[in-house]
């Protein structure tokens, strides 16, 4: 004879406890990709004004610092500021990246592979300057790609190939294809009557 | 412990990398490992317009041993003729894990041409000097595609939220029809 305490819920009724990324990928998925791309819409602002200030104002590139760099210039040539930024990126991109399926999900972790490369070349260079041995016999720590592009537009290139992979990847993500859709967890898409083709 | 020198090294190498990370630029090879006198030189500049620093790289040719040079001398003049050529004393930097020696000095570029630059060595192991042109470039360099880099994310931010926007519109348009409106038969 089997005998049940009167406290035990079987499996299959019992709420099913989600982790933290099941949350974030899920019902929170939404909100968090909002957070995080006000993130990055608030870090391309800076460039914008960075911009402005030198291709149409004509300002000095050093004196170019942005809407912050005009009152806390030390922030905004401070390397923590760029190489945090750069590690919010990759963070966000890796934690969000449950949510994505299909084309969405591919385009998304392409940004992510990219990002994840601009990360070794910071690493790149802060380990010249830790082993005091610099690549390619260059006086100052360098990274791969600057043998290419010397100029600090690098910065504004390597966030431009990250950016445009993951807006294409949000841009599928609003608006699945069926196949897509049916497997999403989150609340992102458009509804399902409302896809454009 | 261990955490404090990973945040000290850590911390150091963030403030000491700074000044040659992407956000700046770094300076471009104008020659490598050529013969100058007893010497075998590369040099690396930062050519943007405005002032910037011009490093030889030094070592001992034929594998002897290396003797530092008396002075190092960059001579800088526009191809073109416009302005003398100006002469800058580099200075020997202090180099970590590093053969021979590296100098150092800033100089200025006051607009974006040609120049002619002159490496000279001088020392009681002989001397010699580098020929080389170098380009000074504008530091708005990407000009107006610069602008457009920096504000095509905010175009398409618009734009995948339009395109969304849309197909939210339309779906809810299907899902309620306006009333099919017809003509009262008169007769």
């Amino acid at each position: 004879m089997i005998t049940e305490s009167p406290a035990t819920v079987p499996a299959s009724v019992a709420p099913v406890r989600q982790s933290f990324s099941e949350r974030l990928n899920g019902a929170w998925h939404q909100r968090g990709l909002q957070i995080f791309m006000a993130i990055v819409l608030a870090h391309w602002a800076e460039h914008l004004a960075q911009a402005l200030q030198v291709y149409a104002l004509h300002w000095p590139t050093k004196d170019a610092g942005g809407v912050l760099g005009l009152w806390f210039p030390w922030l905004v040539t401070s390397e923590s500021l760029h190489y945090g930024y750069a590690l919010v990126m990759l963070v966000g991109l890796w934690v969000l990246r449950g949510g994505f399926v299909g084309r969405a999900r591919t385009w998304w972790m392409i940004a992510f592979y990219i990002q994840f490369w601009h990360h070794i070349e910071h690493g790149l260079l802060q380990a010249q300057v830790i082993v005091g041995r610099n690549l390619f016999g260059s006086p100052v720590p360098i990274s791969i790609a600057q043998l290419i592009i010397p100029r600090l537009e690098l910065h504004l290139i390597y966030n431009t190939i990250v950016f445009v992979p993951m807006i294409i990847a949000v841009y599928r993500h609003l608006l699945p294809d069926d196949a897509e859709r049916s497997a999403m967890r989150c609340t992102c898409a458009v509804p399902s009557g409302a896809t454009v083709s | 412990m261990t955490l404090a020198l990973c945040a000290v090294v850590g911390d150091r190498a963030l403030a000491q990398s700074h000044d040659m990370m992407m956000h700046h630029g770094v300076p471009s090879r104008v020659a490598v490992d050529e013969r100058v006198g007893p010497y075998v030189a590369s040099v690396w500049i930062e050519r943007d317009v405005g002032d910037g620093a011009v490093y030889v790289m030094l070592d001992a040719a034929d594998g002897i041993a290396f003797t530092p040079p008396s002075a190092v001398r960059i001579a800088l003049a526009p191809t073109s003729g416009r302005l003398p050529e100006v002469f800058h004393e580099a200075h020997a930097e202090p180099v970590r894990a590093e053969r021979g020696g590296r100098y150092m000095t800033k100089v200025t570029f006051d607009r974006p041409e040609r120049w002619n630059l002159r490496v000279i060595v001088e020392g009681s192991a002989g001397g010699g000097q580098l020929v080389s042109e170098v380009e000074s470039t504008s530091n708005a360099a990407l000009g107006p595609l610069g602008l457009f880099l920096a504000s095509s994310p905010f175009v398409l931010v618009a734009f995948v939220y339009w395109r969304a926007w849309l197909a939210r519109r339309r779906g809810m348009l299907a899902l309620n029809p306006a009333p099919h409106l017809t003509r009262p038969q008169l007769d």
